[in-house]
């Protein structure tokens, strides 16, 4: 039995001062990378997507990892918010600033719906019944695509101010900062010992008096809203979206970023979700096509499982874990 | 009414094979709490390596005894490399790995095989359907046989389980873990067991799916390995009778939902809502359909 540790320590000067040191380094990096490396302007695309997917981890982390609610959802999540702004866009053609919060308002609510199981189901039950909601969510986005839009997707325009790979990467940059203060906020208080108190006993945690039905359901809401968040970044990065991007395996990259980082821990969403799209992003614009005999594009998802599993046996806690709590404590529970 | 019997035909075919699977993944859960994703692409392995052997000079009974061997093998030598090392892992990073090994054998098998490979039936299934006197209702051979080896296999698997040693202990390991420690029973021979026995169904299953498709893909699996996921837990993950039993039912209402009947045509959104009636079946019973039924009394 393990104590009942906080989700996240208390804030302490070094991870302050080394939070610090890397949003610096990120803010002068489109100035480092213009004046030290040439295409720059792709560089900073690539790393607008590896915010993207901090932040989504960072939701699947909520959910899955702090709260202890198994959740193949991530897809459904990300997909309500990447057509939510998609059809607030470019079909009613609200502007960002009241498009962007109601379409996490929208994965919110999907959230919401998705957490209904969770009322009653736990475990792998659920785990199943939200992989459920993953293909109903994108049997229902298909067929508003071939239905009402007649098309296999939906082109969006991104905001005049927003057009440009580096005023892209700073909005990104800011979101993801925003978000994970909040995430981290969050964490280190009632909600996140409420959501951790869950996670190691339910009737201890309701004999403390936090409310299981209702943390269950917040866990979802807010897991569901910045993984939606991250789906409608994307959209507006990609300029357009497609119901047959938000399919199981997009749920799997999501979660397989939380555990590989490390379940339960805000550094987990972040070391995970960065180095699964700093893979993701080598093997598909980094490597030459072909390496030798290799065919590097159609043996990137072999590469990208052993990694995974690799990754797990040999870190059970996740690279946050075995990073700070050293060797003798890397056993995962 | 000719074309509501038509889909009780394929659907009691499909759902066999979706139950098959489903056993696999039961008695898997049941003795090492792994939810493995992995065992549907266990079967296309298989499958295509029996397509393979098929253009060999070997005779056929023996490709198919290579293929369920390699099924069953490659079952047990997964979870020896790559599951049971993680084993210290939490349930959801395991079900990740076991998510991860199902995309490594699609890329192994599409590295192998290709996107398609041409349409090759895999003998000696006679696909034919005939016309049941002048009923409207046709049926292949291949029906038949489908029909057969979900309760057939589902039987032996009961057998085995009931009645063998290892079965015996098996059963033990599952219900009381550390009870069957202590009396040497070893839960890390059990679960490679369990995964093989889990191949060599996923390999039945993913034969005879093969066996009706036009042609084979690397990803071919993945639609039966979600009924088969569902039905699983439909049975509550613990019971194999209750596991078949909704591999049936979900084979069934797929074929009937993507019947148009009477005016309103519902078949566009087939998948949403046999998806929306899983939940609203798995909620409302949730130990399962068949609660009660579980593995340790068989």
């Amino acid at each position: 039995m393990r104590s009942l540790a906080l989700p996240y320590p208390p804030p302490s000067r070094p991870t302050t001062v080394l939070a610090g040191a890397i949003l610096a380094l990120l803010l002068l990096l489109p100035i480092l990378l213009d004046r030290w490396a040439g295409q720059a302007a792709f560089d900073l695309f690539l790393l607008a997507g590896v915010g993207i997917l901090v932040i989504a981890a960072t939701g699947q982390q909520l959910l899955s990892g702090v709260s202890g609610q198994p959740s193949l959802g991530g897809a459904a999540f990300f997909g309500a918010g990447g057509y939510g702004l998609a059809i607030l866009l470019a079909r009613y053609t609200l502007p960002l600033w009241l498009a962007l919060p109601l379409a996490v308002l929208a994965a919110a609510l999907a959230g919401l719906v998705a957490g209904l199981p969770a009322l009653r189901v736990r475990g792998a039950y659920l785990a199943v019944a939200t992989l459920a909601l993953v293909f109903i969510a994108q049997d229902l986005m298909g067929q508003y695509q071939t239905q009402t839009l007649q098309s296999s997707s939906l082109a969006v325009p991104r905001p005049s101010l927003l057009t440009g790979d580096t005023s892209f990467y700073y909005f990104t940059l800011a979101v993801t900062a925003l978000a994970l203060l909040l995430a981290r906020n969050l964490l280190a208080g009632r909600t996140g010992r409420a959501f951790a108190a869950l996670r190691e006993s339910e009737p201890a945690a309701q004999t403390l008096g936090v409310p299981a039905g209702r943390t269950r359901a917040l866990a979802f809401v807010l897991g569901a809203a910045l993984t939606g968040l991250a789906g409608a970044l994307q959209t507006l990065q990609q300029g357009s979206v497609a119901s047959s991007a938000f399919g199981l395996d997009l749920s799997v990259l999501l979660l397989s970023a939380v555990v590989v980082g490390g379940s339960g821990r805000l550094s987990g969403a972040i070391l995970g979700g960065c180095l699964m799209a700093g893979v993701a992003d080598l093997f598909r614009y980094k490597l030459p096509a072909t390496l030798g005999p290799v065919d590097v594009a159609a043996a990137t998802p072999i590469i990208y499982s052993l990694l995974i599993i690799v990754a797990v046996a040999r870190f059970p806690g996740g690279l946050a874990g075995a990073l700070d709590r050293g060797p003798e404590a890397q056993r995962g529970d | 009414m000719s074309d509501l019997l038509n889909s009780l035909v394929g659907g009691l075919r499909d759902g066999s094979l979706y139950g098959l699977l489903a056993l696999g993944i039961v008695l898997v859960y049941q003795t090492t709490g792994v939810l493995s994703f992995a065992l549907g692409n266990v079967g296309l392995i298989a499958a295509l390596t029996l397509h393979s052997l098929t253009a060999t000079a070997l005779p056929y009974w023996l490709d198919l005894a290579l293929s369920l061997v390699g099924g069953a093998a490659l079952g047990l030598l997964l979870e020896r490399a790559f599951v049971r090392p993680a084993s210290a892992a939490p349930p959801i990073s395991l079900t990740i790995v076991t998510l991860a090994i199902f995309t490594l054998l699609q890329g192994v098998a599409f590295q192998i095989w290709g996107a398609t490979t041409s349409a090759t039936l895999i003998p000696p299934f006679d696909t034919t359907s005939r016309e049941l006197g002048a009923s409207g209702v046709y049926l292949a051979p291949l029906d038949l046989a489908s029909w057969l080896a979900g309760p057939l296999l589902a039987g032996g698997l009961y057998l085995f389980l009931r009645s063998t040693r290892l079965g015996i202990a098996m059963r033990a390991s599952a219900d009381q873990p550390e009870a069957a420690r202590l009396v040497g029973i070893r839960p890390g021979l059990v679960g490679a067991i369990a995964w093989g026995l889990g191949g060599l169904l996923a390999t039945v299953s993913a034969i005879l799916i093969a066996a009706n498709l036009p042609g084979l893909g690397a990803t071919f699996m993945l639609e039966p390995l979600v009924w088969a996921v569902l039905a699983a837990a439909l049975g509550g993950l613990a019971s194999l009778p209750g596991a078949l039993a909704a591999g049936l039912l979900i084979g069934v209402l797929d074929q009937v939902l993507q019947t148009p009947l009477g005016p309103l045509d519902l078949t566009a959104y087939h998948r949403s809502i046999l998806f929306t009636l899983f939940l609203a079946l798995l909620l409302a019973r949730r130990g399962g359909l068949f609660a009660g039924s579980r593995l340790r009394s068989v």
